[in-house]
């Protein structure tokens, strides 16, 4: 019988410096960087042996470069030495179809490159002259196996493997398998220590009795110790087709003390997003207003990140499986944005085994589900929901009670997550969640609320968003990959205080993402999108007085209730395409991704405006682990609707999209295995900023803005981290940054409103013993700018005094913020759940830390608002595994 | 972050005045008699105009608007103000141009313009004969106020607050002395005379002629003590104020102002002597 045979073999495997074929320059710096598990090749696929080779009786190796993707599957396969005779294209063929377990590095799955030779043998009976036969090994008797067990990971109750299992005083020791089981044979008779150890692990000693003639069984539990338990939910991972890169796990992310345990939250302690004023989670990245970011959901995009005062984002942390920080210099498949993008990847899969969390703080609590369905166990399923009591917490806090008025937050979300994987070449995924916020401000019975009768009821605030989206992912071919993504959303809000001040909006959103990579060859990837998104909106606009009149301002004049209510529909097919194009045959050695995206917005009976957006993205590797990036582009962002919209249909509103030129250099560098630095500067000029039409005279004829504004920001990022890798993890950012705004042509240049020119973030983690860890989190960021006052005059019919400014906008600033969070957790695991209890101290400093400035009523006092006083924030996790 | 914590961090590094508090030169109220004329009307001002430390000198100038602004006459254009008087030297009044509104269609003069008041507080040993030479820092304080001209049938009164009602129950009119506790709170209630809420007509930008009743709010000021709330809407105009503790305090001063937001003010002034 013809065998080609695997002669073996795994060459080592390179999650970032794959070897370079021989002969090439820098062969002999190369080495493998560092994996904490290598893979594993799982699904081999034998290749048919060549006709003209076996008639000629000819045997032969391939030395194949396999490139293996996060997921394990082969995406290309390259002949490093050929071994003709048609061997080298069955090697390729069946090569193609190989399986492997994913590696992995401390942050989690990569993608590798890694030697294979693949080996053709004649069957030695129907050929002379095949390859060598084995050596005949001689046989050795075996003593009986008299100690058994498995390993079984407490909690999660996995069975472990490769812990070591030993019985000190002898040299008997051997690896549990993959199902967590070992066996040890002719152990001493009577008592005997077994010791299971494996870093990560704390390490169990189990007493047990050796009887002569029987085979001991033993069932150890060990406790996970590190934090690596989660690297394989690594957030902040990006495609290294985009021009940063940075991942942090959510074993980091659920230690970090002011974050709540919320990833999302976790970005403003990286560089580029600035300080958001008391912790609210507004996100400023890059010196951007905040609306200028991009918030996402797979792709799809979403009005609101945070619940109501920015304390949590909507989303249950334990659903999302990545979160993609793009600060800048994205690709082209995102855009109508000139600021930041992040973009939330919800897991796809859930557990074989199921899991419940329960989990509740002072603010809110909240479960989650996930497990799989069906015998086949491709049914994936995730859900979630959560609850604030926060209202009913709050009249609780004295000095609260006290102030006069009542604020009563409340918020509430849910997600519910399908994936099936039944499908060989085909993955479904299905999410739909929504969120509801309500804020009720008002004052205590018998007490007015202010002067007007206009505001005396309660002001509330309420909005929810629903939005159900589903991913079909398909892959044709080796050389075809395809993906689409149709979603709906449906958005309402309500503003109002009183009977005349009303304001409800009722909008519906449809978006289909789709995008395909097609490999037309190995060194290029040619990856057409769409990003089309189209929507309408009604909504009713009721004012305690007619806009108009402000126009001629006359506090005397009649007030008279203004009702507006219309509909109006927007569209914007945006369509994109952009290459990756790697040149050499280390895919890393260097990748340019050019891209191109084209957004047309029309907002009916207001505007029509296109954008053309070329972009560039290249990254290079330079030394070992050491990379220079650099990109440039263009990015545009259209008007908002509210900034479009007028309510003469008669008059067009004359706005073009917001545009930005961003552009990035930096250099990054692995320095040992879970440290690594990186370092960037950016610049980025922005035109065609929407502003408020200052010759405005009419309501019904003028436009109410225009695009004279523009702005410039230049900044440096620089991080330094230390990956999570057993007991430690921590990083240290730095943003130098300044941004600035002009209106008009002729007015002056200003600083942008939270222009924060130093930003320093120190974050660190240690596991300590019991099952403790300790957390901190240092912050000192440059104060926020303000513009002074200085006095004011007293218009007598209002009652209230206009302010005198003393100095240009924004020409002071508040004192510098400096913060110290700290974070205790104490984990306890027992066989089938763990629960954690947590204290996060926030502002252990004590420091002032203002976040505005307060005048006094006629403007010539002046005082700081203190940003968040020493709170210290319990709560418990408890997980369940079913 | 949550509301919770905005609650509990929301404090200031240091305590502000309060606007209620009457420690510095402050222009409270103007009154004028109409307080909306019609054009060659002569109307007369008064205000109310504080100070604990000294006297007051209340310059009035005005001037025509073209259309209405927060910060008040163009001062780039001398020949356009005109000196009204000098408070308490000479009573300030206004010969209320005959032809201030001829510029505007039939139609809106039932609506009327505004006819623009500044009023300067600066010290009462101020030499008025070198006014032109002052300056900014010359000025204690600056107010405005407007004056609205009409021909309208329906035009507006000054609301009167004809006395103060205390803990429901003592009635103290004008010139009235209230003794008061030391430490204790008291309810002050401004009690309007019967005509001051005035009914009137609006003509809505449709065309609709709309009858209307006036919402008058008040305002409290004091020398001494505290407010928690120092505003009050009509009719439920009462708000608490606790005398102040310090046992040196013995005589003091409450204002309460009414505003019916037509341009048309009141006020009552209080004396209070503290006991116990």
């Amino acid at each position: 019988m013809l065998s080609p045979l695997l002669l073996a073999l795994l060459g080592p495997a390179f999650a970032q410096d794959p070897p370079p074929a021989p002969g090439e320059a820098g062969a002999e710096q190369e080495a493998p960087p560092p994996l904490v598990k290598d893979p594993a090749l799982i699904n081999f696929v034998q290749a048919a042996f060549p006709q003209e080779a076996k008639d000629a009786g000819i045997e032969g190796i391939v030395l194949l470069l396999l490139e293996v993707n996060e997921t394990g599957q082969v995406y290309n396969v390259t002949v490093l030495e050929s071994a003709g005779w048609g061997f080298d294209e069955a090697a390729v063929e069946a090569a193609k179809q190989f399986v492997f377990s994913p590696a992995e590095d401390a942050a989690g799955p990569v993608p590798v490159a890694l030697e294979f030779e693949y080996g053709f043998v004649l069957d030695a009976a129907a050929t002379e002259g095949a390859l060598p036969e084995e050596p005949v090994v001689e046989e050795v008797v075996e003593l009986p196996v008299n100690l058994e067990g498995q390993v079984v990971e407490m909690a999660t109750r996995r069975p472990l493997p490769e812990m070591s299992v030993a019985v000190p005083g002898t040299d008997l020791a051997t690896l549990t398998d993959a199902e967590g089981r070992f066996a040890l044979r002719g152990v001493p008779i009577g008592p005997a220590k077994v010791v299971i150890a494996r870093p990560g692990w704390q390490t169990q000693e189990v007493d047990v009795v050796l009887v002569e003639g029987e085979a001991t069984n033993v069932v150890a539990w060990v406790r996970n110790e590190s934090y690596d338990q989660d690297a394989a939910m690594g957030v902040y991972r990006k495609d290294k087709v985009e021009v940063t890169q940075r991942t942090i796990t959510m074993g980091e992310v659920r230690r970090i003390p002011g974050t709540f345990g919320d990833p999302i939250r976790v970005v403003q302690s990286l560089p580029g997003a600035a300080r958001s004023p008391f912790g609210t989670g507004v996100l400023i990245i890059r010196g951007s207003n905040p609306e200028d970011s991009g918030v996402y959901v797979e792709g799809v995009r979403i009005p609101f990140i945070y619940h109501i005062g920015g304390y949590v984002s909507v989303f249950n942390p334990d659903l999302i499986g990545a979160v993609d920080y793009l600060p800048g210099n994205y690709g082209a498949q995102y855009g109508r944005t000139t600021g930041g993008v992040i973009d939330v990847k919800i897991k796809q899969e859930a557990p074989e085994q199921g899991r419940l969390v329960w989990s509740t703080d002072l603010l809110d609590s909240g479960g989650f589900y996930e497990g799989r369905l069906g015998e086949s166990g491709n049914h994936h399923i995730g859900v979630a929901a959560r609850r604030s009591y926060i209202d009913a917490v709050l009249p609780l806090v004295p000095r609260y009670g006290a102030s006069g008025f009542v604020v009563r937050p409340r918020w509430a979300d849910y997600q519910v997550r399908y994936g099936y994987t039944g499908l060989e070449d085909t993955r479904v995924t299905a999410f739909v969640f929504g969120f509801s916020d309500k804020l009720l401000v008002g004052s205590d019975d018998g007490v007015a609320q202010g002067t007007d009768q206009d505001t005396q009821d309660d002001f509330a605030v309420n909005y929810w968003s629903q939005r159900a989206l589903v991913t079909v992912e398909h892959r044709f071919s080796d050389k075809l990959t395809a993906k689409i993504t149709p979603a709906f959303g449906w958005d309402y809000t309500y503003l109002g205080s009183g009977q005349s001040l009303q304001i409800t909006q009722d909008q519906w959103i449809w978006q289909v993402r789709g995008e395909a990579v097609w490999r037309p060859h190995p060194t290029i990837e040619v990856i057409p999108g769409i990003d089309w998104l189209w929507g309408g909106a009604t909504f009713e606009f009721g004012l305690p007085f007619n806009p108009n009149s402000l126009v001629e301002y006359d506090p005397l004049a009649e007030r008279e209730d203004y009702t507006l209510s219309g509909k109006g529909q927007a569209r914007s097919p945006d369509v994109y395409l952009k290459a990756n194009w790697r040149p050499f045959k280390d895919p890393e050695r260097l990748l340019i991704t050019p891209g191109l995206r084209v957004t047309p917005v029309r907002i009916v009976d207001e505007l029509d405006t296109i954008s053309f957006d070329p972009r560039v993205i290249a990254r290079a590797k330079v030394v070992k682990g050491g990379f220079v990036k650099a990109a440039t582009g263009i990015y545009s962002q259209p008007p908002q609707s509210f900034e479009a919209y007028h309510p003469n249909p008669d008059i067009r509103t004359e706005l073009v999209n917001e545009r930005a030129w961003t552009s990035t250099l930096g250099y990054e560098q692995q320095l040992t295995q879970g440290l690594s630095v990186e370092l960037e500067v950016f610049t980025k000029d922005l035109d065609n900023l929407i502003v408020s039409n200052r010759e405005l005279q009419s309501l019904s004829t003028d436009q109410f803005n225009t695009n004279e504004g523009v702005g410039r920001v230049k900044g440096l990022e620089f991080m330094l981290r230390q990956a999570a890798i057993n007991q430690t993890f921590g990083w240290v950012s730095y943003t130098l940054s300044k941004s600035e705004r002009r209106d008009y042509p002729d007015s002056e240049w200003v600083l942008f409103d939270f222009d924060q020119t130093h930003i320093l973030t120190v974050v660190g983690g240690y596991k300590l013993p019991y099952g403790i860890e300790a957390s901190g989190r240092f912050q000192y960021v440059t104060g926020n700018p303000y513009t002074p006052y200085a006095g004011g005059v007293y218009d007598i019919d209002q009652d209230f005094y206009s302010a005198f400014s003393s100095g240009d906008t924004n020409s002071e600033r508040l004192p510098s913020f400096v913060a110290l969070d700290l974070r205790i957790d104490k984990a306890w695991t027992f066989k089938q759940w763990r629960m954690n209890t947590y204290v996060d101290f926030l502002n252990a400093y004590r420091g002032v830390n203002p976040e505005f400035v307060q005048y006094n009523y006629d403007y010539t006092e002046s005082a700081y608002i203190r940003g968040l006083p020493f709170i210290p924030s319990p709560g418990v996790n408890i997980e369940v595994f079913l | 972050m949550p509301f919770a914590l905005l609650m509990l961090s929301g404090c200031l590094t240091q305590s502000l005045s309060p606007a209620w508090f009457i420690d510095r030169t402050r222009l409270l109220a103007v009154r004028a008699e109409p307080a909306e004329p019609r054009p060659g009307d002569l109307v007369t001002f008064t205000s109310l105009a504080v100070d604990p430390a000294q006297d007051l000198l209340i310059v009035w100038t005005g001037c025509v608007l073209e259309s209405s602004s927060s910060f008040g006459c163009d001062t780039t254009d001398p020949d356009a103000i005109s000196l009204l008087g000098v408070e308490p030297l000479l009573p300030p009044s206004l010969q209320v141009p005959a032809d201030l509104l001829d510029d505007l269609p039939e139609e809106d003069r039932d609506e009327g313009k505004n006819y623009f008041l500044t009023l300067s507080a600066l010290p009462g040993d101020t030499d008025l004969s070198a006014i032109e030479e002052l300056d900014q820092d010359d000025l204690l304080e600056l107010g405005i106020k407007r004056l609205p001209v009409s021909e309208s049938t329906t035009a507006n009164h000054n609301p009167e607050i004809r006395q103060l009602l205390i803990d429901g129950v003592i009635e103290v009119l004008p010139g009235g002395v209230l003794t008061v506790q030391r430490g204790q709170t008291y309810s002050i209630e401004p009690i309007l005379n019967e005509d001051a809420i005035e009914a009137y007509e609006y003509i809505t930008s449709d065309g609709v002629t709309e009858p209307r009743v006036e919402e008058p709010y008040f305002t409290f000021y004091a020398t001494d003590g505290s407010y928690v709330v120092d505003y009050s809407l009509y009719p439920y105009g009462a708000v608490d104020w606790t005398a102040p503790v310090d046992p040196l305090a013995d005589t003091l001063t409450i204002w309460s102002v009414v505003r019916d937001r037509r341009g048309g003010m009141g006020w009552f002034t209080l004396t209070v002597e503290v006991a116990g």
